[in-house]
């Protein structure tokens, strides 16, 4: 018996390795390897060009030292959080869920129209998200067009609003994902429920908080996670529409890292600020996945 | 167990080998990578000479039959996707077309090879203007590209706007002369744009080289000392410097930020802005010319010289000299994995020889390397042209530092130039801001300060 | 959940407002892209044409690009719907030891912003000769959306019942036919929802391919799109717009018909789980 059970356990183990092997070399090489030269490089004065490019050396936490003293890392950081409450954590979340709340018991075909609508958001690909947005508020563009009829002066709106213009067009993007996991959240939530605070005389208020929230609880912590970490990656979209800046405004972590690395030749550097992107994003997943557990229990 | 490791990292090996090599048999006609004397030449330029390049590419394959040039127009930051492309014999391209401030350091991370022993056989050499050929010497000696361009940086002027301001006779002697015009010209309460300077990422190299250090280069100090081999703090000149651009963007002399934050201002000024007398001043290259010769404007702009004036920037307070100005270059060299290093030395030598290099100028506007060019009758009395006074700042024009890290400070430059113009950052936090940033790229030993 | 009316009325008209705002700035695309004069301005055509489509079009460099894009992007569908759907087998039906850690380090994988592995992927590209390989930025491609293909599609297979399979390997069939008669069709609705996010996020991506490609015959239509946009954006606005709705005509279609099937993937609990 006992025996029948490890040659039974060590066949599973042999399946399990033949049918996750593709998957592991392909992540080996093309991920794992890559974060792993990733943290090398960070310790290094790797350049795209000059004697660095050929003669590369460790010059130990240099690079680190330099990015805890550099003003712009800090200015990066913080843009990085403001993009990634405003436009990911709060915009997304929140009208996604009040979208999918409002759309509850509403005329089937309005529901498909709105819907529609929103989700031609999530599938346009991003750098059709960035050219739209460039032109409709542009100098010269619809938004300012719109506005002088009103009677107001245009406005320079990716130079004046450069951090607001790139997080709408973030939600504007994302929201429709939001929407759908709320939607079909909601949809799960039995009616049942609802009629029986009714009868108790609950307001839609209370019934949104003492029903509605505890019941979608676990949706919004992975659309949490989700949302997260494909905010804390945008780079298409705000180095299309304002290029980082003016004034390094909105060069959030990825586009501070891609200038450093790419536009100013200093790799060592540049990989040094993406090791801090991936520790960021480690870290905030083990902090998102400590507090489903403790929802769990 | 570790068996089983190496044995993993066999199988990993394998597996990319069959992707590389899949690759050179999925395309046997566009691979044509490393084969000397393969009849495929690859040519990597920036977009903005397609045209040039496609008329380089009739003529080389029409003198030598069978032989393909593929072209490979680059776009946006164009000396980073070439440097990444000159790593790997996979996608060096044969020609590479190098601004001559990187070419230094590209010789130093071995991108390039020497091309001396093919200047010294070549008689056509000594046609290249010496000024030009130091661009193209590096730190060892030797000669790494032929240089196809150069340029001056002046101030132009609109003669029109400046009559209708009341401005005769403009001769400015120095940077106060400059703003009190802008000044003039912003308070007869049009919407034209009194002075334009390039003062943006966006706008990269011109930021740094077209204004930055051709006004620096005005207040007679030095950003690299070549007998020290030391990048130079010079405050009083930082500040200088910075404090005429914050002027500029404060008191609403210069464009907004919108307008000089879109990458492709350059030829939007030239085709567009200058001709629709949008703007009064601008300090841009002698190139200009070359848009209006070519027709790229919406109307034909054959009067454009009558309208347009091309004067030499005055040093700060008019110090001595006088005037200043910054010269760029550009050079073909041959990467060192280029596969087709002899066609590709004919292939330059075609495309300057006198021909070409006339051919290059009139439709660039740019200034010839070669002096029978540069005497000869078509070059001076073209259309729409304004040689003769660009020849006459050659005299005061200076040239950017060729160290290694120069390419990273260039780009430094820009970006405390942008912090300047949008207001974040006073001249005096600039000048801390560009210092921090210098001992951050190359450490403090190699830095004095005056 | 009876409520008044006028929270109703208010619910349309906030509802329909939105709808109004999301599609603004899609519309100038579709409008300008019909216009010979076309502007920044969203206006009605007065010489509506199909040139600007016409000259997108007719473009060899343009089509080869399309050509190249659907390569990289179905390629990196194909694969990952495939790669993760034998990878989630053994995940969501064995009992394994250190499962729930793999999961999670799958996640972490999952975190990993691709921009910011640019650099030693470039090299690491270098040094196996694979620059400018529309293959092997494929494969890079399917890596890197590998994790969350797995983590999700591990989930949807979660909600497939076992008793059907077994019934299966009763009458005979072996494991990997289980999969392809009777947990696949199940499972139609979470692996269209994993196809429509890879092909939706590489559709659009034109980093990857800008740093790893260099051929112009290579580039894929995210990257001359970009470089159209850099050059030309400010002034052949009819053109950009037929080209971005031309670009955009892959990724509609695809959700036109994957559309039914992801509502469901989302009902499914697959797609919400942690």
């Amino acid at each position: 018996m006992a025996t029948s059970e490890t040659s039974n356990r060590k066949r599973m183990f042999k399946q399990t390795i033949l049918f996750l092997l593709p998957s592991l070399i392909l992540l080996i090489v093309f991920f794992i390897g890559p974060v792993i030269l990733t943290f090398f490089f960070s310790f290094t004065d790797f350049s795209l060009t000059g004697t660095t490019a050929r003669e590369v050396s460790f010059v130990g936490f240099n690079n680190f030292k330099n990015l805890f003293a550099d003003p712009r890392f800090f200015s990066a950081f913080s843009s990085t959080m403001i993009f990634l409450l405003a436009s990911g954590i709060i915009g997304q979340q929140l009208l996604g869920f009040v979208v999918a709340y409002l759309m509850q018991k509403k005329n089937p075909l309005f529901r498909k129209i709105v819907g529609a609508t929103i989700m031609a958001g999530w599938v346009t690909p991003e750098l059709i998200v960035a050219i739209s947005f460039v032109t409709f508020l542009h100098d010269g563009g619809t938004l300012n067009e719109f506005i002088t009829q009103l009677g107001f002066e245009p406005i320079s709106w990716l130079f004046e609003y450069p951090m607001t213009s790139i997080v709408i067009a973030n939600i504007w993007q994302g929201s429709a994902l939001s929407m759908l996991m709320f939607q079909s959240a909601l949809d799960a939530i039995p009616d049942s429920l609802y009629e029986a605070a009714e009868i108790d005389g609950a307001s839609s208020w209370k019934q949104l908080t003492n029903i509605t929230f505890p019941m979608i609880k676990s949706t919004i912590f992975t659309n949490l996670v989700i949302i997260t970490l494909s905010t804390l990656g945008v780079f298409t979209l705000i180095y299309t529409m304002t290029g980082g800046g003016p004034s390094g405004q909105t060069a959030t972590l990825p586009v501070f890292m891609y200038e450093q690395a790419f536009v100013n030749y200093q790799l060592g550097y540049g990989t040094a600020i993406a090791l801090v992107i991936l520790a960021f994003g480690i870290l905030l997943s083990i902090l998102y996945i400590r507090l489903l557990r403790v929802e769990d229990k | 167990m570790k068996k089983r490791y190496l044995l993993g990292f066999l199988v990993l090996l394998m597996i990319l080998g069959a992707c590389g090599s899949n690759e050179t048999t999925d395309n046997p006609n566009e691979d044509t990578t490393t084969n000397e004397g393969s009849n495929v030449l690859q040519v990597s330029y920036p977009s903005w000479w397609e045209d040039w390049f496609v008329d380089l590419k009739e003529d080389f394959e029409a003198q030598n039959e069978g032989i393909e040039v593929e072209l490979i127009p680059l776009f946006d930051d164009t000396t980073t996707k070439q440097a990444m492309m000159m790593q790997s014999p996979e996608t060096a391209p044969d020609v590479a077309v190098e601004d001559t401030f990187v070419l230094n350091s590209d010789v130093n991370a071995d991108y390039l090879s020497s091309m001396q022993e093919m200047v010294d056989s070549w008689e056509e050499w000594e046609q290249i203007s010496d000024t030009v050929k130091e661009g193209v010497t590096a730190e060892d000696g030797e000669i790494y590209g032929v240089p196809f361009s150069t340029d001056v940086q002046g101030l132009w002027f609109n003669k029109e706007i400046f009559s209708e301001a009341g401005i005769e006779d403009f001769a400015p002697e120095s940077w106060a002369d400059i703003l009190d015009a802008a000044r003039t010209i912003r308070d007869e309460g049009s919407d034209v744009i009194p002075l334009f300077i390039y003062a943006t990422k966006a706008t990269g190299e011109a930021t740094s080289m077209r204004t930055f250090q051709t006004l620096y280069s005005g207040t007679g100090s030095e950003l690299y000392n070549v007998d020290e081999s030391k990048w130079v703090i010079d405050t009083p000149a930082l500040e200088d410097t910075f404090s005429f651009i914050q002027t500029i963007y404060e008191e609403n002399l210069g464009p907004s930020l919108s307008v000089a934050s879109n990458s492709q201002v350059g030829t939007q000024l030239a085709e567009q802005m200058m001709p629709d007398n949008e703007v009064a001043m601008v300090i841009d290259g002698n190139w200009v010319t070359g848009t209006w010769r070519r027709g790229d404007t919406a109307e034909p702009y054959d009067n454009a010289m009558d309208i347009w004036g091309f004067l030499p920037l005055p040093t700060q307070e008019g110090q001595d000299p006088g005037f200043t100005s910054m010269s760029g270059g550009w050079a073909f060299s041959i990467p060192t994995h280029a596969g087709n290093k002899e066609l590709a030395e004919e292939f330059i030598q075609m495309a300057v020889d006198q021909e070409h290099q006339l051919d290059y100028v009139l439709q660039t506007g740019d200034m010839t390397v070669r002096s029978d060019v540069a005497e000869s009758e078509n070059y001076l009395n073209q259309e729409v042209s304004n040689y003769k006074e660009a020849d006459e700042i050659l005299e005061y024009t200076n040239f950017r530092p060729t160290a290694d890290a120069y390419a990273t400070i260039s780009t430094h430059i820009q970006e405390v130039v942008e912090n300047v113009a949008s207001g974040s950052y006073t001249p005096e936090e600039a000048a801390q801001q560009y210092e921090e940033g210098l001992i951050r790229i190359v450490g403090e030993d190699n830095i004095i300060k005056n | 959940m009876k409520k008044s009316k006028s929270s109703v009325v208010l619910g349309y008209l906030f509802l329909t407002l939105l709808a109004i705002v999301f599609i603004i700035p899609l519309l100038w695309v579709i409008v300008a892209s019909l216009d010979a004069e076309a502007s920044q301005v969203l206006k009605i055509p007065e010489n509506p044409t199909l040139n600007n489509y016409v000259s997108v079009i007719t473009s060899e460099g343009n089509q080869q690009a399309f050509i190249n894009g659907l390569f990289l992007s179905g390629g990196q569908t194909i694969l990952v719907v495939f790669l993760s759907i034998i990878a989630s087998y053994p995940l969501s039906r064995f009992t394994l030891k250190h499962k729930q850690k793999f999961m999670l380090n799958i996640l972490f994988m999952t975190s990993l912003p691709i921009t910011a592995v640019m650099v030693p992927v470039y090299q690491l590209f270098i040094l196996f000769n694979l620059t400018d390989s529309l293959v092997a930025t494929m494969l890079f491609l399917t890596a890197s959306q590998l994790p969350f293909g797995i983590w999700m599609t591990k989930n949807f297979m979660d909600d497939v019942s076992v008793d059907l399979e077994e019934a299966a390997w009763i009458d005979g069939a072996s494991k990997l036919e289980g999969i392809r008669k009777v947990i696949l069709p199940l499972m139609k609705p979470g692996i269209f929802t994993v196809a429509i996010f890879t092909f939706i996020g590489s559709w659009g991506n034109f980093f990857v391919p800008y740093i790893l490609l260099s051929s112009p015959s290579k580039l894929p239509a995210s990257v001359t799109l970009y470089q159209f946009f850099g050059q030309y954006g400010y002034a052949a606005y009819g053109q950009l717009a037929a080209y971005s709705v031309l670009y955009m005509l892959p990724t509609f279609i695809l959700y036109y018909f994957a559309q039914n099937y992801m509502s469901k993937g989302f009902s499914m609990s697959g797609a919400s789980k942690g």
